[in-house]
């Protein structure tokens, strides 16, 4: 009667858990290269994430990327109105530089973009996640934005 | 048969004790038994100061009119998620987003700290009515007659939210004045209410110093950044997990797990993700990681307003400053240089004071020191 008892309370249990793991269960295992990482964020800032009038036009590309957590809180966001260039397209983008900071899994990334056939030079700090960060947030956040607002020429018309 | 006996109590006891501790986080350490709230609150009447953790205490039991919700385990974040039934607004000149009761039984239904369907004690304000969460731009109200009415707000916020509300330097800021200790020794509890933000906690000032990230932090000390602010509520002696680590390569989020810190803070926090400009929360709107998609539990981007949470488990929201914070602890622990720019710890420079000097300018006179709105009414209540 006790082991029937106590099968009964070890399946409450196992199912508590699998409850547990459900929650993670479509994080991705594996995250991208640092590069790609980097990419993915720096799309996100082209798409408008710290220009709020624009973000049916970053609604329409997060969901492909759903293994980084751009920060949404930081103090660029307080510039969101004054749009510094309007970026020709993305394939234009051009990640010239990575480089390892001090500070563990910080990376500087350096990069380019095209402005009316005028190579824009920028640079933005992302850091990389492990455990269960990773699981909360994702691969990767931005530390610090890129110093210019540049938007997709392509946004301008879908807000 | 015997053996199943034994095995059966054990898997119970484990269910009574273990489950529950983990689930409400208390067994990473106990809560420690704080005085009553009604001896608390004899201090808070006579003119003498009150330690900031306790007059954080205070002002979250005042605020949920409810003498045990300082006591509640944190707030368990992954588990409960944020405030449902209510949608935010755009207010019409601060920027923010403020939220309305739009279901009225979802929004009673989300509360953690009240009690409304089994609510049998009176009290001065009937939140069952209008359920409060956090609010953007929420101060509360500094009368002229030295009452703090934590209920109201200023007009522009009470003509979109009809509920009691406030934000996080809000919240910080209305515990500083309960407890009697200055802010900003040139201005009163009203004006600093209305002009001291998060991020000012960063800097040392005139009335707070900092803490070095290497020394033990202390109920009442404040951590910073440029969105947020919390005051330590509790923190074990290794609140990082930091004894485990063997060298500075370690000290990253494979080794710094924030689901295990233990570190639990008093705040007022907001939404997971405040990214809804057209008032409707949709999946769309959810920037984040994978917890944020897949989790079962509400992120609805209202927030919850005043609680004790889990300070690992803001990492949720803001990832960066929450691992810079451990980042630099780990640093430290190995006589490693770093620069933590993004978060910082302060201490009041007088909460930990014996004896309290007679004056100070980082100190209210505190004959006028604010009453608060609603405390007669569960101190009649709760009695000790």
């Amino acid at each position: 009667m006790y082991i029937r008892k106590l099968w009964f309370l070890i399946a409450i249990l196992m199912l508590g858990s699998l409850s547990i793991k459900k929650v993670y269960a479509d994080n991705k295992k594996n995250c991208p290269s640092v590069r790609d990482l980097a990419k993915t964020l720096i799309l996100m800032e082209l798409h408008g994430r710290r220009a709020p009038k624009y973000y049916s036009c970053l609604k329409k590309v997060q969901s492909k990327y759903l293994w980084v957590r751009p920060e949404q809180n930081d103090e660029a966001l307080n510039v969101q109105d004054k749009i510094d260039y309007w970026v020709d397209s993305i394939d234009d983008l051009n990640l010239t530089h990575v480089s390892k900071m001090k500070v563990s899994e910080r990376y500087k990334i350096n990069y380019s973009y095209k402005v009316n056939n005028k190579m824009i030079e920028d640079d933005i700090v992302i850091e990389t996640h492990k455990g269960n960060l990773r699981k909360l947030v994702g691969c990767a956040s931005i530390v610090s934005p890129p110093k210019n607002l540049a938007i997709l020429k392509n946004c301008k018309n879908k807000h | 048969m015997f053996m199943g006996n034994k095995i059966y109590y054990f898997v119970v006891i484990y269910l009574l004790l273990v489950k529950d501790c983990l689930s409400s986080q208390q067994c990473f350490y106990p809560i420690p038994n704080t005085p009553s709230l009604e001896k608390l609150s004899q201090n808070l009447t006579s003119s003498t100061v009150i330690h900031p953790k306790d007059a954080a205490d205070i002002v979250m039991n005042t605020f949920y009119q409810n003498c045990e919700a300082s006591s509640l385990p944190p707030y368990n974040i992954l588990k409960l998620g944020e405030m449902r039934g209510y949608q935010l607004e755009k207010h019409p000149w601060n920027g923010g987003s403020v939220s309305k009761v739009v279901n009225h039984k979802e929004a009673l239904n989300s509360q953690y700290y009240i009690n409304c369907p089994h609510e049998d004690r009176k009290a001065c304000i009937n939140l069952c009515a209008q359920p409060p969460t956090y609010i953007w731009g929420g101060k509360g109200v500094y009368e002229k007659n030295g009452t703090l009415d934590l209920f109201s707000n200023d007009k522009s916020i009470q003509e979109i939210a009809h509920h009691p509300g406030i934000d996080c330097s809000g919240f910080i800021n209305a515990v500083f004045a309960v407890s009697g200790l200055k802010v900003r020794p040139d201005m009163s509890p009203s004006k600093v209410a209305f002009t001291t933000d998060a991020k000012w906690f960063m800097k040392p000032g005139k009335c707070f110093e900092s803490v070095p990230i290497d020394t033990p932090f202390k109920p009442g000390d404040i951590i910073s950044w440029e969105k947020h602010v919390v005051m330590v509520d509790q923190c074990a002696k290794d609140p990082f997990g930091l004894a485990k680590l063997k060298d500075v390569s370690q000290c990253t989020s494979e080794y710094l797990d924030p689901l295990n810190f233990k570190l639990i803070v008093s705040n007022s926090v907001g939404g997971v993700n405040d990214i809804n400009q057209d008032g409707t929360f949709t999946p769309a709107d959810l920037h984040g990681g994978p917890f944020e998609r897949y989790a079962n539990i509400p992120i609805t981007g209202v927030g919850i307003g005043v609680s004790k949470v889990s300070f690992g488990q803001l990492a949720l929201k803001y990832p960066t400053e929450i691992m810079e914070l451990a980042k630099a602890a780990c640093y430290a622990k190995f006589n490693k240089p770093f620069k933590h720019s993004k978060i910082n710890v302060t201490r009041h420079i007088l909460s930990n004071k014996k004896p309290m000097p007679s004056s100070s300018p980082c100190m209210e006179n505190l004959v006028e020191k604010p009453k608060l709105k609603g405390l007669e009414c569960i101190l009649e209540n709760c009695g000790s």
